[in-house]
């Protein structure tokens, strides 16, 4: 027994010994600017994380760290910007090469833009850039190439002297093929990477040998290069010493124009006139003498960490959820930022099936549900009410008239509202809902709906996410059911696996009704790829089977318009249908909350859409205290 | 002997074999796959996901990936990733081997030594108050719902207290310029605890059991203790490694003391009824008559006897540590084989999920086979435990 | 003749009982059940009476008047979840469910491993072999982490969930130690003698064999109960199962909501839930070790 107790001493002895020298190890951490993530980036190489395995993670600590491209959004205004390019493109114009006619553009570049081997960024390197994936087939790339470099209006890219380039194009470029594509790609090294490309062609499977290379060494030419990966626990970048951006200022004034000026190398651009005040104005850093980003396997020890003082900032596309909210705000040294996001969650019938069909149907739907109250009481002001597939947090693309069904009515004015526009589709009930409008109550539940051709209607399956999966999806859709029983409509919400959900409706599209969520990309051409009826066949993005000829005209036109003015008109008009037609029933989202360490670190803006983690925790233009 | 060896060997390879069938079309008809991932980007073009399909070789007929896969499990290939494409599951299960390795052999070592401790002096004294207090103490950890136990440790020790690091396994601040990756260093600790603890028992064995038991060759098996650890502490510290394993092993208190809390229950609980059994054994009950100390039978008669099934259980749960726990992995953010098969399955990444499986399969069935022939060699009798699956 | 096997039997229980009460620790996981017992069947009697099912419902519960997640109150005696769910309500709704589970699953695994474990051992020869390699490959397994993998890709409900652990459990371990006892027994000389007086294997199995091995399969059927629910519990955390409610749930309720990291403030988010898993489990495995000292003369007191 002594000798037990002697053991256990001696452990605890031990233990504490080690304790000690571990909490007593480093102190100081600098100006190093730490961050948390929750999974390992799965690659170094730029070609494989925007491939097939491209995940957040990967974009966080490398693409945009490293790599510059001719243009890009400034956020947080998301403007349309040059960066490796002195100017905007010359406009589109139609030219006969060879036999054939093309569309072209000439770009001009910076010509003070470096590598971090000190060589400068060269037309060479943009021609390599865009030419090597177009021979290597974006297709096969896979991910986000064929995208990015869209193989379906890119013929190929020319030099036309050291600083200049020209875009040949297939045909006439809409402004998601061409702004928010071809021209958004990054650059990378030509000297480094023309030997790989050379030795994955000679492969039996040049794809795979080309992802499987891991350029550590290469140059960039953003603010930062590769460091250290520890896989599973850290990932480190350091400054790339010839950063070129280094005290460039880029100016926001309040008529939207956008100036960049670069002191030390005398390059200057400015979108207009600037006109009003200066509402920000952002110095390129980096001031961090390194980034390294911490990988946790769950929020609670990242949360830990960053009260604990061992990160600064939590990378985390959903970003953080109430609980930590309640928590942070009286901690010491943090700060709260809220932001909107760039999605929607919703509901949606099978079109194809009657009488999901019925425009009104699916409007005396809309109306019962209360957003507002779901999102106000139930969830606590965790989710905000939507209407449209575009939220109003893109607020450039956003049509605040949209119709918005039901709002601001009551519990008995809803039901009143509802059996209104299903008496004007035809519905006939067995037991017909009574509401006392004055009291707001519901006096009699609707039993036993009959639909228009004289059917009672059947009962039907509405899946929605699983508690586990996501309780706010899951407790949102058992009200919806719960409202809609009250009116007669035989809704039987079945809690479904997302797996399953997916294949039965984009697969199968066996379903009555589901619940989902997107989350989108700055320009809404979701809205044509969500609602076009060339989507609706098997695996397309339309599965619910919308179909309505003017509506796919109209967003065809969308799609290809290139006028900025002109393309908003056209979202416009094509949220305006939506909304009335209903093919999606949008319902909610929520806003994106994240914390930072007030004493380490300092943001020129912390009001942008998705938040910071959706520009990377603004690594190059953070100031970090000491 | 050798024929039962043989005959046992060949079941061992087509048990395998089996298993892995079982593994692989299991996961098979799982619903969804990889390029469903591709729908939640609608501006893929339908050409990019089948041209994946055809890259992962998801186009072929199952029966001839399957055969594929069998083929080249046994030439040691166990496929191409898909949520890490193209990284070869061998090189990921590799990565994630020694930290899980390091972490579950020490805790299970430490669990099976307090158990085996504790058994001993609670079966000795049964019926008393220890005995109680210790079984019901020991059941209520050992039941212990594990994810909210190591919640609530990681916030006493690492968080309010901040005695102990907190999470992940390593401090990256001071492995940011570290020469070596952490592998090495894990492999390093394996081969140095391994050579070590040899040396130890080598030197207790020599003096304690060999020799003439005195208080002098007592104090010599000490002091060549002391001298082996200490040589051990001045190679790694000359390496310039000592500092980095000083910084791995605080982070491995936390979870191998939880693992230790919740799991030596069973060794105990197994030791006590073992212990029961062998002290109703003529020649322990001949020892006691013959007017020996007590702690002299206890330790020299009964608890050596009584050992025998406890050791089997230790070899079980050894190779159940290859495994990993995806329960401690996750809570402390300690990326191990357990963390790699949840997210394959998370991911549908079928290749990777499977060879996780099948790869621990192998260590389990490696194990049962020990196991067996421990128990042929030491042992006729056959003693089981029933095991709650706490840690899997 | 039926009269007189009815008498053993009571006489046979009444004596197990009394081996059974001198084990403090077993009767310690008795009192326990019971305990829970009552409080589970509360459950419809509370729903049925005193509480408004609008608001104390366990899943779609909702208390407009407070703001969720509540400390303990007089309407809500241990408060309310991040959503607005009476906790209460919750661990009252989730005994019954989790007496059900375990108890569902470790009846499967008994019943299949005691058929199957005399079955073999009886028989003997290829079906020995057989089944004792099945029960191999299910040893193989590492439980959780497959329940995970398949839990992950098919989001598994309540019944199918219960009849899985049941199945690997049954095909498991256990058929090997039931057979090992069935051996002892089957070597016992009254199994000669009847089948001397012309018993059919059926007869012996089931009038002689199955009867001595029950007792083990008891002892093991409690164990499973701990296993069945701590793996739901576990996999529960991790949001891998399709089940609506269960004490599980309710930690993983909290955790993903944030609420699983300043413990003292809401502890009441975690705290039932946590000791309730953690109690029943203990009770059960206590009530094996309590039966260990009835199946296992050797282990019981001189």
């Amino acid at each position: 027994m002594r000798r037990f107790w002697k053991g256990i001493l001696a452990g605890l002895l031990f233990v504490f010994l080690v304790a000690g020298v571990a909490s007593t190890g480093f102190a100081g951490q600098g100006k190093l600017y730490e961050m948390a993530i929750f999974a390992d980036p799965t690659t170094i190489n730029l070609y494989s994380s925007l491939g097939p395995s491209a995940t957040v993670y990967n974009s966080f600590v490398s693409n945009s760290q490293y790599y510059t491209s001719l243009y890009g959004n400034a956020p947080p205004t998301w403007a349309f910007v040059p960066s490796a390019a002195a100017d905007m493109p010359s406009p589109l114009k139609e030219e006969k090469i060879g036999d054939k006619t093309y569309c072209t553009s000439i770009v001009k570049m910076r010509k003070d833009i470096k590598w971090s081997d000190n060589t400068p960024l060269t037309a060479d390197d943009v021609v390599f850039s865009y030419n090597a994936v177009l021979e290597m087939d974006p297709n096969k790339l896979g991910g986000n190439w064929p995208s990015i470099v869209d193989p379906t209006v890119l013929e190929r890219v020319e030099k036309v002297d050291d600083y200049t380039v020209k875009f040949i194009l297939k045909e006439m470029p809409g402004l998601s093929q061409w702004q928010y594509g071809v021209l958004l790609n990054y650059i990378v090294n030509k000297k480094y990477w023309e030997p790989i490309f050379e030795n994955a062609k000679k492969a039996a499977d040049p794809v795979k040998e080309l992802f499987a290379h891991e350029p550590e060494k290469q140059p960039t030419a953003g603010p930062w290069k590769f460091g250290h990966w520890e896989k599973g626990a850290f990932w480190q970048n350091v400054p790339n010493p010839a950063y070129s951006g280094k005290g460039e200022v880029t100016t926001f004034y309040e008529n939207g124009v956008v100036t960049i000026e670069n002191p030390k190398t005398g390059f200057k651009w400015q979108s207009g006139k600037p006109e009003g005040k200066v509402q920000l104005k952002i110095t390129d850093g980096p001031d961090a003498t390194g980034t390294l980003y911490r990988i946790f396997q769950n929020q609670s020890a990242a949360v830990l960490s960053l009260t604990g003082g061992q990160v600064d900032f939590v990378l985390n596309s959903l970003g953080l959820q109430r609980g930590f909210q309640e928590q942070l705000k009286k901690a010491p040294n943090v700060a709260l930022i809220e932001n909107s996001v760039n999605g929607f969650r919703f509901m949606s019938f099978n079109l194809r099936k009657y009488p999901f069909n019925i425009k009104e149907f699916r409007q005396a739907v809309s109306v019962l549900i209360d957003r507002e109250y779901i999102c106000q009481k139930v969830l606590q002001g965790i989710a905000f009410p939507q209407y449209s597939v575009v939220p109003p947090g893109n607020a450039f693309w956003f049509n605040e008239k949209v119709p918005q069904w039901g709002k601001g009515l009551t519990r008995s004015q809803k039901v009143a509202e509802a059996v209104k526009l299903l008496k004007k589709a035809g519905f006939k009930w067995e037991v017909e809902p009574e509401v006392d409008l004055e009291k707001d109550k519901v006096l009699k539940r609707g039993k036993g709906l009959i639909m228009p051709d004289g059917k009672k209607m059947p009962e039907f399956e509405f899946m929605i996410m699983t508690a586990g999966y996501d309780p706010l999806r899951y407790t949102f859709g058992l009200n919806i059911a719960a409202w809609l029983k009250e009116v007669g409509i035989p809704i039987e919400a079945v809690p479904t696996e997302f797996n399953v959900v997916s294949s039965r409706v984009f697969d199968e599209q066996n379903f009555d009704a589901f619940m989902m969520g997107w989350s989108l990309s700055l320009y809404p051409d979701h809205m044509k790829w969500f609602f076009h009826s060339e989507q609706a066949e098997p695996g397309g993005f339309n599965p619910q089977g919308y179909n309505n000829p003017g509506f796919d005209k109209l967003a065809d036109d969308f799609v290809k318009e290139a006028d900025l003015e002109k393309a908003r008109e056209k979202a416009f008009k094509l949220q305006e249908i939506l909304a009335d037609e209903l093919p999606y029933i949008v319902l909610f989202d929520t806003p994106l909350i994240e914390a930072y360490k007030t004493d380490r670190v300092q943001y020129p803006y912390t009001k942008v859409l998705s938040g910071l983690q959706y520009v990377g925790g603004l690594t190059s233009t953070v100031k970090m205290l000491d | 002997m050798r024929r039962y060896l043989l005959n046992r060997l060949g079941q061992v390879v087509l048990t395998l074999i089996i298993y892995i069938t079982l593994v692989y079309f299991l996961l098979q008809a799982m619903p969804g796959d990889i390029t469903q991932m591709y729908l939640a980007n609608p501006r893929i073009p339908q050409a990019a996901r089948e041209e994946l399909q055809k890259q992962l070789g998801l186009d072929q007929g199952v029966v001839m990936q399957y055969l594929n896969y069998l083929k080249n499990f046994f030439s040691g290939e166990l496929g191409v990733s898909f949520s890490h494409y193209p990284r070869p599951v061998w090189d990921i299960l590799m990565e994630r081997l020694p930290r899980t390795f390091v972490l579950f052999l020490t805790a299970h070592v430490l669990s099976f030594y307090l158990g085996y401790l504790l058994g001993r002096i609670i079966a000795w004294r049964r019926g008393k108050v220890v005995d109680y207090a210790a079984t019901v103490v020991g059941i209520t950890f050992w039941t212990a719902f594990y994810p909210l136990l190591s919640l609530v440790l990681i916030w006493v020790f690492a968080y309010t207290l901040k005695l102990l690091p907190l999470n992940q396994f390593i401090e990256p601040r001071l492995w940011q310029g570290a020469p070596f990756p952490t592998n090495t260093v894990f492999g390093y600790m394996v081969y140095g605890g391994g050579a070590v603890a040899v040396g130890l028992f080598l030197v207790f064995y020599a003096f304690l059991r060999g020799l003439k038991r005195s208080r002098r060759n007592t104090a010599r098996a000490w002091l060549s203790a002391f001298a082996i650890i200490a040589v051990a502490l001045a190679v790694a510290w000359r390496t310039g490694l000592l500092v980095y394993i000083w910084d791995i092993a605080s982070h491995m208190i936390l979870p191998v003391c939880t693992l230790t809390l919740i799991s030596f229950a069973g060794t105990m609980l197994l030791m006590r009824d073992s212990m029961l059994e062998t002290v109703q054994e003529d020649y322990v009950m001949a020892a006691r008559a013959k007017g020996l100390p007590d702690t002299i039978v206890r330790d020299r008669y009964a608890a050596r006897t009584a050992m025998l099934p406890t050791v089997t259980s230790l070899v079980l749960s050894l190779a159940s540590s290859m495994s990993g726990g995806l329960v401690t992995e996750t809570m402390f953010s300690w990326p191990g084989l357990g963390q790699i098969l949840f997210h394959s399955a998370l991911a549908n990444d079928y290749p990777l999920a499977t060879g996780a499986l099948a790869f621990t399969g192998v260590f389990l069935l490696i194990a049962h086979f020990v196991a067996d022939i421990l128990y042929a060699v030491l042992d006729p009798r056959i003693t089981y435990a029933g095991q709650p699956a706490v840690e899997g | 003749m039926w009269k007189i096997r009815w008498k053993l039997t009571v006489r046979g229980l009444a004596q197990n009982w009394a081996v059974f009460r001198e084990s403090r620790v077993g009767m310690l996981g008795v009192v326990i059940i019971l305990l829970f017992g009552v409080f589970g069947a509360l459950w419809p009697i509370m729903i049925n009476t005193v509480w408004d099912p609008l608001v104390y419902h366990p899943v779609v519960g909702f208390d407009p008047m407070v703001l969720h997640p509540s400390p303990p109150t007089r309407a809500h005696l241990l408060g309310t979840d991040p959503i607005g769910r009476d906790i209460l309500a919750q661990l009252m709704f989730s005994t019954g469910r989790e007496f059900l589970l375990g108890v569902l699953s470790a009846l499967i695994t008994v019943v299949i491993g005691t058929v199957i474990g005399t079955v073999a051992a009886y028989y003997g020869g290829f079906t020995d072999t057989f089944f004792m390699r099945v029960a191999d490959i299910m040893m193989l397994f590492p439980f959780i982490p497959l329940l995970v993998v398949v839990g992950s890709m098919v989001r598994l409900t309540f019944f199918p969930f219960a009849m899985i652990l049941g199945v690997l459990g049954g095909f498991g371990g256990i058929t090997i130690i039931l057979k090992a006892q069935a051996l002892s027994v089957k070597v016992r000389p009254y199994i000669d003698a009847a089948r001397v007086a012309g018993g059919s294997s059926f007869h012996i199995i089931r009038a002689h064999i199955i009867p001595n091995v029950l007792p083990l399969s008891f002892l093991y059927m409690m164990f499973n109960v701990t296993s069945a629910i701590l793996s739901e519990a576990t996999l529960s955390f991790f949001g891998v199962l399709n089940i609506d409610m269960s004490w599980g749930m309710m930690i993983h309720t909290a955790d993903v909501a944030g609420y699983l990291f300043d413990f003292g403030k809401y502890w009441w988010l975690w705290l039932p839930s946590g000791v309730a898993i953690t109690l029943f489990c203990a009770a059960f495995y206590m009530v094996g070790r309590g039966l260990d000292e009835v199946v296992n003369p050797r282990l019981r007191k001189r």
